[in-house]
């Protein structure tokens, strides 16, 4: 062994060493490994109705106008259209056996498909800009969502057969997509080069669009599930309830519709503008777009926080979700700083009164108190406890309590 | 052996691991945690594999790898503590093994799992390969370049170290 190599095994001991507290280590892992189980189950049994959900029936029974701003003063309308009574009222579920088909939302029409005009794709959380060919669908199907967040556009399934789970993600950036695996292979899909990483392809299907399928089967099935995306259409993300008051100024941050064997259901997530750190690479490259001043200051404004993990919180402190479920009926479901004055609204929906407020961060309340924490470990302090925006499939409860951490 | 024992046998040793792995004593108990967390949703089905001290080293590497891709992974708040030792005041090794870490952090994520395996957890390239999902000649390139890139580094540092006093 060389002196470097000397060296450097005494280095890395040095950085290793420290104590560790182990009944911690052993309380936080089992409850976060309770968490992620309820999670897989919530998700494995298609279960939609653990989180948001509800109510109308497969694409037809429908609902509010697009929002592309809510409560804009520059949007003639959007005020009328929001304060318009709720045009919808639960209906009947439909039967399992209508889900044995992909149920989809509306296609609209007069709008540019991604096929058309890339650059549309992620722009407007209301809208859907791929759609899926029923031929290449599993059958039969338990849960399918169709949302989206942040300029990723998703569809998110679970069938009963051997194919189980799969989803479509469209993004114009790669970033956001799923992660691959190391070993690609080269396919073709159509006249699109693509990337086979075990269960995942991707490809663009459009030069500034990039799509990726992650379904179980061989590598035929793969690429012919890839090639049943098609973007010549766009889908209205159409959620069945109509909120009838939202703070001034706020803008729909993401959209899902869930279709499951009781029922269609919907959430929303509305957010004040600049509030919400936007993707920005570190570097650019093919496919992304130019750094903007605008992206650059957002995301800085994020970074001055207390701790690196409150950013999230940032976000999530003006926003808030709705979701609705026929037996629920309306509940505003606050993340973090967030909450409505009406917990349990009555059903069929009726307004929504929310009040806005920040998040106390670093020092937000607890749901539990803290327990103290033994011995010199110094924790980080006031550390966001994984309040993410995103919207999970089968709406699982991602969010708001507190991490296993104590805090000093 | 149930989860709690195994993580009290062997837990203190895989945080240590994620901290190298990290690079940061917070993130890399994070880390451990997160991992311990999803071992114990399949505690038994890990068990299966009779060899829970490579699985779960393995999943350590990947779920320090995956949070590495993730978009928030890349948020720091606040400023980098600049502390670098000032030749003269310290000993001679104690600075040099502070430069030498400094530079580990630095290195790509596969060579600085490959280094940590080998001069801490003291695996040979056969045991690295399975835990990194490789080959041996992988390891053994991993390693190389690894004290190449240090070696070459910690000639430029020890020039600025020299010039500075």
């Amino acid at each position: 062994m060389s002196g470097l190599e000397r060296s450097l095994a005494l280095a890395l001991r040095e950085h290793a060493e420290g104590d560790v507290h182990i009944a911690e280590l052993i309380g936080g892992a089992r409850r976060l490994g309770r968490r992620y189980r309820r999670r897989r189950r919530a998700l494995g049994l298609g279960s939609g109705a653990v989180l948001a959900l509800v109510a109308s029936v497969g694409a037809g029974a429908v609902v509010p106008a697009r929002w592309p701003r809510l409560n804009g003063p520059g949007v003639p309308g959007a005020r009328a259209a929001l304060s318009a009574p709720a045009s919808l009222s639960p209906t009947p579920f439909p039967s399992p056996a209508s889900m044995s088909g992909l149920s989809r939302p509306p296609v609209l029409g007069g709008v540019r498909p991604a096929a058309v005009d890339p650059g549309v794709v992620g722009s407007d959380p209301m809208l859907l800009h791929f759609d899926l060919d029923a031929a290449v669908v599993p059958a039969p199907l338990l849960v399918a969502q169709w949302d989206s967040l942040g300029g990723l556009e998703r569809l998110v399934f679970q069938a009963a057969g051997p194919v189980g789970a799969g989803q479509v993600q469209v993004s114009r950036w790669a970033s956001q997509l799923d992660p691959l695996g190391r070993k690609g292979t080269p396919v073709r899909v159509g006249k699109a080069e693509g990337t086979l990483t075990g269960n995942q392809l991707r490809w663009q299907p459009v030069p500034g669009v990039w799509a990726q399928v992650e379904v179980s089967g061989d590598k035929t099935a793969i690429i012919r599930f890839a090639q049943g995306v098609v973007f010549d259409r766009v889908l209205r993300c159409a959620v069945p309830f109509r909120l009838t008051w939202v703070p001034a100024g706020a803008r729909v941050r993401s959209c899902a519709v869930i279709f499951a064997a009781d029922g269609a259901h919907g959430r929303i997530t509305i957010g004040m503008p600049g509030a919400a750190p936007r993707p920005r690479p570190r570097r650019r490259r093919p496919g992304w777009p130019a750094r903007s001043a605008g992206i650059r200051r957002t995301w800085r404004s994020t970074r001055v926080t207390a701790a690196r993990r409150c950013s999230r919180s940032i976000w999530t402190s003006v926003t808030t979700s709705w979701t609705w479920s026929p037996r629920a009926g309306t509940t505003g479901r606050p993340c973090c700083g967030s909450r409505p004055d009406s917990a349990t609204p009555a059903r069929p929906p009726t307004p929504l009164r929310g009040r806005r407020t920040r998040c106390a961060e670093p020092d937000r309340p607890r749901r539990s108190p803290p327990r103290p924490a033994p011995g010199p470990r110094v924790w980080p302090a006031g550390v966001a406890r994984g309040c993410g925006p995103r919207v999970w499939p089968a709406g699982v409860a991602r969010g708001c309590g507190p991490r296993d951490y104590p805090t000093t | 052996v149930t989860f709690d024992e195994y993580v009290r046998q062997r837990g203190p040793a895989l945080v240590r691991l994620a901290r190298l792995l990290a690079g940061d004593r917070q993130l890399g108990e994070d880390l451990a945690q997160e991992v311990l967390a999803r071992a114990y949703v399949r505690w038994d089905r890990i068990l299966r594999t009779d060899r829970p001290d490579v699985y779960l080293r393995r999943m350590l590497v990947n779920a320090h790898i995956s949070r590495w891709r993730r978009r928030s992974s890349r948020e720091y708040v606040g400023v980098w503590a600049e502390d670098r030792p000032v030749p003269g005041a310290l000993d001679a090794q104690v600075v040099e093994r502070q430069t030498l870490w400094r530079l580990v952090v630095t290195l790509p994520r596969q060579q600085r799992a490959a280094v940590t395996l080998r001069y801490y957890e003291d695996l040979d390239d056969t045991a690295i390969a399975e835990i990194l999902e490789c080959s041996p000649v992988t390891v053994r390139t991993h390693i190389m370049r690894a004290l190449a890139t240090l070696r070459e580094r910690v000639g430029d540092a020890g020039a600025e170290l020299r010039s500075t006093r």
